[in-house]
């Protein structure tokens, strides 16, 4: 690294338009909640070409980790969901992930990864089950869209990206507000990593019980043709009253290395096996052919991806310091 | 991160607990024999080198009580386990 770069990072600003160039922000298209953030001045980061707010330049990072912890948070994600539709979906994704699909139910999630021929770790993410013959996964940074749509190649199924954006409602206050959001009030059932369908100010939106923080929470998805604004100003209206405020990524970061959850690319990536990764229990054995079985099953299934605390790590004067 | 001088693995993600009040991190292990428990020097932002100790994740709930919402309210300052 150059001495004139050591200490400098790069992020992504909100600026009034200058317009022009305007093809080059395809990779960095903003969430449509996005304007809940401004305020705080928030730096952005690119997450699947999409702006995640990695820290606010107005704001206490500590102060908004503790409302996490003790009320309740917003975070606007760049999680990316690819829809999978079609008589054989079902078959395709018992091929390409390492967890079987088919017991997952109509209406439930699962933590589901896929890996290369040679066992490396390509992605994870939340598959829902939205219908017998239709699902949603919804991954983490990184490129996994061609792979899948190369590998339905055969498959009676169609692969396309349905428009989707993802926020999280996080926190042990978070059911609170989905009782008070919902039009029809809490979902009869809704278990850890449950799906369901609501209506938020008269908006259709689909909910699951899953997150990025290993808190109590919930996530929503705004499809293309709902009013993302009646959402999104809703659950801020109802939330505020439960001391609800939007958090970047620093904030959920802290979080889910506590709650052990991995990050695609940093805490895994290709160059190593689900065994490694400390994700082994994600490999069924019982279920039939997936990519990277055979070489998997040569494998050493021992772990070396754990956690580290360390006492004297060194904490920044903006309360978000690290080992 | 080093044992006794010599490359023990890297650090994946870091961050600082304010529920642990203490540096903590994702790291991968050269030696698939260490783990948690393993006392380990690792390289700060602080460019100085500091004793740390691998551990199991989650750092805590290791249950899960939380996101599944069978424990609502937990202190916010817990030994580490």
């Amino acid at each position: 690294m150059s001495d004139h770069t050591k200490n400098v990072q790069f992020v992504v600003k909100a600026v009034s338009s200058t317009g022009g160039a305007s093809e080059f922000r395809q990779s960095m298209k903003p969430h449509p909640l996005v304007y809940q953030e401004l305020p705080h001045d928030p730096h952005f980061g690119i997450y699947n070409g999409r702006l995640r707010s990695l820290s606010y330049a107005k704001g206490d990072m500590e102060s908004l980790y503790r409302r996490l912890r003790q009320q309740v948070m917003l975070a606007h994600t760049g999680e990316l969901a690819t829809e999978i539709r079609g008589p054989e979906a079902e078959a395709l994704l018992d091929r390409v992930f390492t967890r079987s699909v088919a017991k997952v139910r109509v209406g439930r999630c699962s933590y589901q990864i896929a890996c290369y021929p040679d066992g490396g770790v390509i992605m994870d993410g939340v598959l829902v089950r939205l219908a017998t013959d239709r699902f949603w996964y919804v991954q983490s940074d990184g490129e996994f869209y061609g792979w899948l749509r190369a590998q339905a190649q055969g498959f009676d199924v169609e692969v396309f990206d349905p428009g989707v954006w993802v926020s999280q409602v996080q926190g042990p206050r978070s059911l609170e507000v989905l009782s008070m959001v919902a039009d029809e009030g809490l979902p009869e059932s809704f278990n850890y990593f449950d799906q369901a369908k609501i209506h938020i100010n008269g908006e259709p939106v689909v909910i699951t019980r899953t997150g990025f923080t290993n808190e109590l929470g919930w996530e929503f998805y705004l499809e293309p043709g709902v009013d993302a604004q009646l959402v999104g100003d809703r659950i801020m209206e109802v939330g505020s009253a439960y001391g609800m405020h939007t958090m970047p990524a620093e904030v959920t970061n802290a979080r889910r290395i506590e709650g052990g959850l991995l990050f695609a690319g940093a805490d895994f990536d290709e160059t190593v096996t689900p065994f490694e990764a400390g994700l082994g229990s994600l490999v069924d054995w019982e279920k039939g052919e997936f990519v990277g079985r055979a070489a998997l099953s040569q494998a050493d299934q021992r772990r070396r991806t754990w956690g580290l605390t360390c006492a004297g790590g060194y904490r920044t004067p903006r309360g978000h310091g690290v080992c | 991160m080093f044992v006794d001088g010599a490359p023990a693995g890297r650090v994946t993600s870091s961050a600082f607990s304010p529920t642990l009040q203490t540096g903590i991190a994702i790291v991968r292990l050269n030696d698939a024999d260490l783990g948690p428990g393993s006392q380990v020097e690792v390289s700060c932002t602080d460019g100085k080198l500091h004793s740390a100790q691998v551990s199991d994740l989650p750092l805590f709930d290791r249950a899960g009580d939380l996101p599944r919402g069978r424990e609502l309210r937990q202190p916010m300052a817990e030994p580490i386990a």
